[in-house]
């Protein structure tokens, strides 16, 4: 009997065990056999090091004004409904948004629809005047937003010229059985707090994590689509990247003769840039 | 009307303005302690009362004798946020045969024979507005698992209430110094 | 007095201070005490996950019939995202807001969840829970006695699904239990487009774009590319498409402030037609059409002799009445611009001329369908790279073949229910016609409908009269998972189906390719409630019966039915799923969410006509006329007259303009009335899902109202100018819209977005807008095809 379940132990967890101690030994001479596999910085870790800029660049000419990049934000983000009550007209939570262009009916365009993220400024007029240290710049180029140490004062939504941040004026809510759906990734940000995109940070941080785990660096590609907004995009007209990484496509976009900013002539510069033929965006 | 502003409005008003004060104070007065809510929440979130475990696992016993490692039933540990209770397999993997005299080891058996997994009871819980993996500590920070939590090493029992050395958002800050891992907000909050 | 009344102010103010310091703490910290994180319910299967965990699963989407792969997040047992899937050809990784949306549809808080049963009458009567066995059991029994009486064709199915396995399914069943009435392919088989492509062409599905390699797209009509499934098919296309090709748009009115487009052309209402016979006027006057195709595959396109050598003529004769100034009157514009569109497109090519499906539900939709596909084969753009491509099939398995037992080959042969096949229509399908041809019988001429994917109750023209239609059918069955009106107000049994996140299906994606696409939907997440997939239902239900009807679905449920067609995926040994074994390819194929062929080396044009070549002149359609004839004893022009058709019968076998014939007076209903379709519409399915109704059409617009737009002039002294709620008045219903001015719309027309005014469908659904398809006439006409874009309306005044 007790032979018996001494057997079984042995057949079950120790030989798992033996196993997995002659699989490390293995791998253990190979790495000594093959020094440039295990290099004690590998490039990866090296190039995630870089201070980075994340930036997104929006092309007019290929967006058809769809909506997917709203919705997408809206389910990942657990931005909370509006809903058909007219007590809330007015306080909608939208963190990207789908706003018109001019509307200029002489000159015809693919798409009169402009989809506004935060900018992200590099300037960024609503983090001088967070009376609490809610909001600031981080090092990788992102206006970020703290909930939990928001006040709800609501000076940064003023300060903002891109009208890009939104206060929750009541607690978010959802029938019971849509809770299931939100996304444990993003906390919920209760009443009288000031909320805003993140670049869906919670994704690069994800991304990060894997990526000094595993020793393999992110491609452009792979970051390209991280936020969900440029993820769902069905053709491809919201580029994100690390802005300071010439290689990116976002950076390159950036550069292109087609780019421009919004509202550039207030100093804000914003990590977001469109692409348009026409230059749609008057200076003002 | 005068009566009512001085009865209700006024103290309310006051109350509000200290409030706010304070609020301030705790919060903002210094970054890097995070202020006085992320102990707030933490209080609220970890039951702070001992909770009573379906089965009586030897935490020792398993570690020592068996020469078992923490990964091996906190499974995702090293492969993601959460380190993860174990499941019912990971107990039937040796406990489907008896292996001593215990009668909680019976138990396992019969929860194998109802379908059922053992309700495990979460003792650590984060609250919602912070970001923690255990992937990131254990396998790019390299830190064991008693950096944190209780040296289960020496426990006979299983975790009754919360077993981590005081979470609080300084003390997290004051390793990640230490550390040189970056202490920006984003790190840790979501 | 005073002391007492200071003892109270200093307990009020210790009250005071009490409760503002409770109502701060409360605000922050909202129900659960942690104001971040909002605890989840429990669902099923939730226990096999740990804390975490999470899972990625490939499937198909539902949310429209553009087929995009999918990948769901699933996290501890829950969806909590929907993301395109990068692999799939059909989208490549992007996804339309309704497709994102799908969570709200699996997590509907007020889906069915459990089998209902009618108690009391219907409208006003409840539906209550009852058990899968009783509901089963009360269905089997009163079909199998129908069928017993020798009155199998009493059934009747409607089925919304335009293609996949489950439309296959249900006709099967319905051919096998012994009914002709099956009744599919709601909202763009039955268009003028694919009667078109049939009668040009012989081919019986729509035609695939060839978006990435165009140079010039011309559309016809309202918004192509926001309002149909093509917005997905052609997004796809901008990553691979370098050198951008020019897109026209010409349309009677843009109400979006978006236009798709390089250059918008407003026309006339109702011109699309005689604008493409312009076109192809010039293009053959300059000789600047492809000769060789028109040559080699074109039939009648110059004048012609039948076998019994009478002269018929041909679309070049047609063309010589279509000069630029005659079209460019007819459709108010100037004619150099005609001209000039004419040569930017024969030059740009390949071409394609595009028409809005909308469009095509009115009294002249065919002849001008056959207008663009005419200059479509004009510019050479049949079957060529960049032009119009035939989509090839999936060469999957077919299911055995059916055996038919004596009652259902009696039944099928001689059906008396609705009557038999007639040729009073020469359209294929007969939807639109049920509502007459019930009210035109005796109470119970029909015994039981089953109704999957359909809600004729709101999605159909004019629901009331569906409604009077729907009360002479003695039992209805609805399959439907969601509480919509025709379900909630009208079925007598709900047996509801899994949603689409939640069972096995292939999605059968619309034509957009060219290449064969087969995709795969699979269960996401364990199915929430007490429903069941409607295909195990209908195969539960033939196979209890036994007999000649169990042997014709052999299958112990869909998935096996769904596996034994994919199978032939795998011995075809094309594609991008290869495997040894079909076991091993199945799984590939569950795992991966699709399988698709490579482009298939350019072939040469097939036309499956009765003269094998591109009709410019129908010889399909002058049978029909001569069927028609012969069974009436009437000459050629009495049908046509008797159809309400004033061209000749050559003319009505060839592409032409005819002026529509809208209904309603002018002088009491000023106003053409032009449904318009948002990209979140879907036949009113996209009502239930709140995120696409917090969407502004505009910032400043209102949402959850039901938007009509009319050009300023078009005011008509009313008093109601600017943007506010209005009644909207036509002949046949009234309803609620909310008006706006806008300079992009026709004077003359008003456009209403269609979506709004449901009466069940969930809370998020209910209660809000106007639904369009109140206004518009019940009966389809000689035409067979609904005439919802030329009903007339008026404006009665400010609403409340």
């Amino acid at each position: 009997m007790t032979s018996g379940v001494e057997n079984s132990l042995w057949t079950r967890k120790r030989f798992a065990k033996a196993l997995a101690l002659a699989v490390g030994t293995v791998l253990g001479y190979a790495a000594k056999a093959f020094p440039a596999v295990t290099a004690p910085v590998p490039p990866a870790l090296a190039a995630i090091k870089r201070p980075r800029h994340w930036g997104m660049v929006i092309d007019l000419d290929l967006c058809t004004g769809c909506g997917a990049c709203s919705v997408a934000c809206k389910v990942e983000n657990n931005v909370p409904m509006t809903g058909n009550d007219e007590t809330h007209q007015g306080t909608e939570i939208e963190w990207m948004s789908l706003l018109p262009g001019p509307g200029d009916s002489t000159v015809h365009r693919r798409a009169d629809m402009l989809p506004m993220p935060c900018m992200h400024c590099g300037n960024a007029p609503c983090v001088k005047v967070c009376p609490v240290g809610a909001t600031y710049k981080n090092e990788e180029g992102l206006t970020v937003q703290i909930w939990d140490r928001c006040i709800g004062c609501r000076y940064c939504m003023t300060a903002c010229p891109y009208s890009r941040r939104s206060f929750n004026w009541a607690p978010p809510q959802w029938p019971d059985s849509y809770k299931n759906y939100l996304n444990p990734d993003v906390a919920t940000r209760p009443k009288g707090v000031v909320e805003k995109c993140t670049f869906c940070y919670h994704r690069i941080r994800s991304m990060n994590e894997k990526a000094k785990v595993t020793g393999q660096p992110p491609g452009d590609e792979d970051i390209r689509y991280l936020p969900a907004c440029a993820q769902s995009c069905p053709p491809k007209a919201i580029v994100f990247g690390d802005l300071n990484d010439p290689q990116s496509l976002a950076a390159k976009l950036s550069k292109s003769s087609r780019a421009f900013t919004l509202l550039s002539h207030l100093g804000t510069e914003p990590s977001v840039y469109y692409l348009s033929r026409n230059q749609i965006i008057d200076e003002g | 009307m005068r009566k009512y502003l001085i009865n209700w409005l006024l103290p309310a008003g006051l109350s509000l303005l200290g409030m706010g004060l304070v609020y301030q104070g705790l919060a903002g007065e210094n970054p890097s302690n995070g202020g006085i809510l992320a102990k707030v929440f933490h209080l609220k979130t970890a039951p702070s009362e001992a909770v009573r475990q379906p089965l009586a696992f030897d935490h020792e016993a398993h570690i020592r004798a068996e020469k078992m490692e923490c990964a091996d039933c906190h499974r995702f540990a090293t492969a993601g946020p959460y380190a993860t209770l174990p499941k019912l397999k990971d107990c039937r993997d040796c406990h489907s045969e008896p292996q001593g005299q215990h009668p909680d080891e019976a138990a396992v058996r019969e929860y194998a024979k109802k379908g059922m997994e053992i309700p495990w009871i979460t003792v650590n819980r984060l609250p919602g507005h912070v970001y923690f993996s255990h992937r990131a500590h254990v396998v790019d920070g390299k830190m064991d698992c008693w950096d944190c939590h209780r040296d289960m090493r020496k426990e006979k029992q299983a975790a009754m209430n919360s077993d981590i050395k005081a979470l609080t958002m300084s003390r997290c800050m004051a390793c990640h110094e230490a550390r040189h891992a970056k202490n920006d907000c984003l790190t840790c909050h979501k | 007095m005073t002391t007492a009344n200071r003892i109270i102010s200093r307990k009020t103010f210790l009250k005071g201070c009490g409760l503002t310091a409770a109502g701060t703490w409360l605000s922050g910290c909202g129900d659960a005490g942690d104001p971040f994180a909002i605890p989840k319910p429990d669902v099923p299967g939730a226990q096999g996950w740990v804390r975490g965990q999470e899972r990625i699963v490939s499937s198909a989407c539902a949310q429209c019939s553009a087929g995009c792969g999918i990948r769901v997040r699933v996290v501890e047992g829950r969806a909590v995202k929907i993301e395109g899937d990068p692999s799939c050809p059909v989208n490549r990784g992007g996804i339309g807001p309704r497709g994102l949306a799908g969570l709200q549809a699996l997590y509907d808080p007020d889906r069915f969840q459990q089998p209902l049963l009618r108690k009391g009458p219907r409208f006003t009567g409840r539906l209550e829970p009852v058990s899968w066995d009783s509901a089963m059991e009360l269905l089997s029994r009163r079909l199998a006695a129908l069928r017993e009486e020798g009155r199998s064709d009493q059934l009747a199915i409607l089925c919304g699904r335009e293609r996949g396995l489950m439309r296959e399914l249900l006709r099967r069943f319905a051919q096998v239990y012994g009914s002709p009435y099956f009744f599919d392919g709601f909202a763009s088989r039955n268009g003028a487009l694919a009667n078109a492509v049939y009668y040009m062409q012989g081919a019986t599905e729509l035609p695939a774009y060839d978006w990435p390699r165009t140079q010039y797209i011309l559309s016809l009509g309202t918004e192509v590319f926001n309002t149909s499934c093509q917005m997905a098919h052609f997004s796809r296309t901008s990553t691979v498409q370098q050198h951008r090709a020019k897109i026209v748009h010409v349309a009677s009115s843009f109400p979006h402030s978006m236009s798709h487009s390089d250059e918008s052309i407003m026309i006339s209402p109702g011109t699309y037609g005689a604008f493409a016979l312009g076109l192809a006027g010039i293009i053959v006057d300059q000789r600047w059409h492809d000769v060789e195709f028109v040559e080699k595959y074109g039939f009648g396109f110059n004048a012609w002799k039948d076998e019994l050598g009478v002269a018929h003529a041909g679309f070049a004769d047609i063309l010589k009445h279509y000069t630029p100034g005659f079209v460019s009157e007819l459709c108010g514009i100037e004619a150099p611009l005609l001209w000039r569109i004419a040569k930017e497109i024969a030059q740009r090519r390949p071409a394609i001329v595009l028409m809005n499906t909308q469009e095509q539900f009115s009294s002249n939709g065919l002849p001008t369908a056959l207008a663009v596909h005419a200059l479509n084969a004009l510019l050479g753009s049949m079957g060529r790279p960049g032009g119009i491509l035939r989509q090839v099939p999936a060469p999957v398995h077919s299911w055995p073949e059916i055996q038919l037992d004596g009652i259902a080959r009696e039944k099928l042969q001689n059906p008396v229910a609705l009557g038999g096949n007639s040729v009073d229509y020469f359209f294929k399908n007969e939807l639109d016609r049920l509502p007459g041809l019930l009210l035109e019988r005796k109470q119970d001429a029909l015994d039981t409908l089953l109704l999957y994917y359909s809600n004729p109750l709101y999605s159909r023209a004019h629901p009331a009269t569906w409604r009077e239609a729907l009360q002479k059918v003695p039992f209805i069955v609805s399959f439907s998972p969601f509480a919509d009106e025709t379900a909630t107000f009208a079925a007598d049994l709900v047996l509801p189906d899994h949603t689409y996140l939640e069972r096995w299906e292939d999605s059968a994606p619309s034509p957009s390719l060219g290449f064969p696409v087969f995709g795969i939907r699979q269960p996401v997440v364990e199915p929430l409630y007490d429903t069941r997939a409607t295909g195990d239902v209908i195969i539960q239900l033939a196979r209890q019966w036994g007999g000649e009807i169990a042997k014709n679905f052999p299958w112990q449920d869909f998935k096996s039915a769904l596996s034994e067609c994919a199978l032939g995926l795998h011995e075809s040994g094309k594609g991008s799923i290869q495997e040894k074994s079909g076991k091993k390819f199945l799984k590939k194929l569950f795992a991966t969410g699709h399988w698709s062929d490579a482009p298939a080396a350019g072939e040469s044009p097939r036309f499956h006509t009765p003269s094998g070549k591109f009709e410019f002149y129908s010889l399909r359609l002058k049978e029909l006329l001569d069927l028609r004839g012969k069974t009436r004893n009437l000459s050629p022009r009495a049908v046509l007259d008797g159809w309400g058709f004033a061209a000749s019968p050559d003319a009505w076998c060839l592409p032409r303009h005819e002026a529509e014939s809208a209904q309603g007076a002018t002088d009491k209903f000023p106003l053409l009335l032009h449904p318009y379709r948002r990209n979140t519409y879907a036949e009113g399915s996209g009502a239930n899902l709140p995120l696409l109704q917090d969407m502004a059409w505009e910032p400043g617009l209102p949402r959850w109202e039901t938007l009509a737009w009319i050009h300023p002039a078009a005011d008509l002294n009313q008093g109601v100018a600017g943007p506010r709620p209005v009644e909207l008045e036509s002949p046949h219903g009234k309803i609620r819209v909310f008006l706006i001015l806008s300079e992009k719309i026709s004077p003359g027309e008003i456009v209403v977005a269609q979506g709004g005014g449901h009466t069940a469908y969930g809370r998020f659904a209910k209660g809000w807008g106007g639904n369009v398809l109140d206004l518009v006439a019940p009966d389809s006409r000689a035409t067979g095809i609904l005439p919802i874009m030329e009903t007339r309306v008026r404006i009665n005044g400010i609403a409340s």
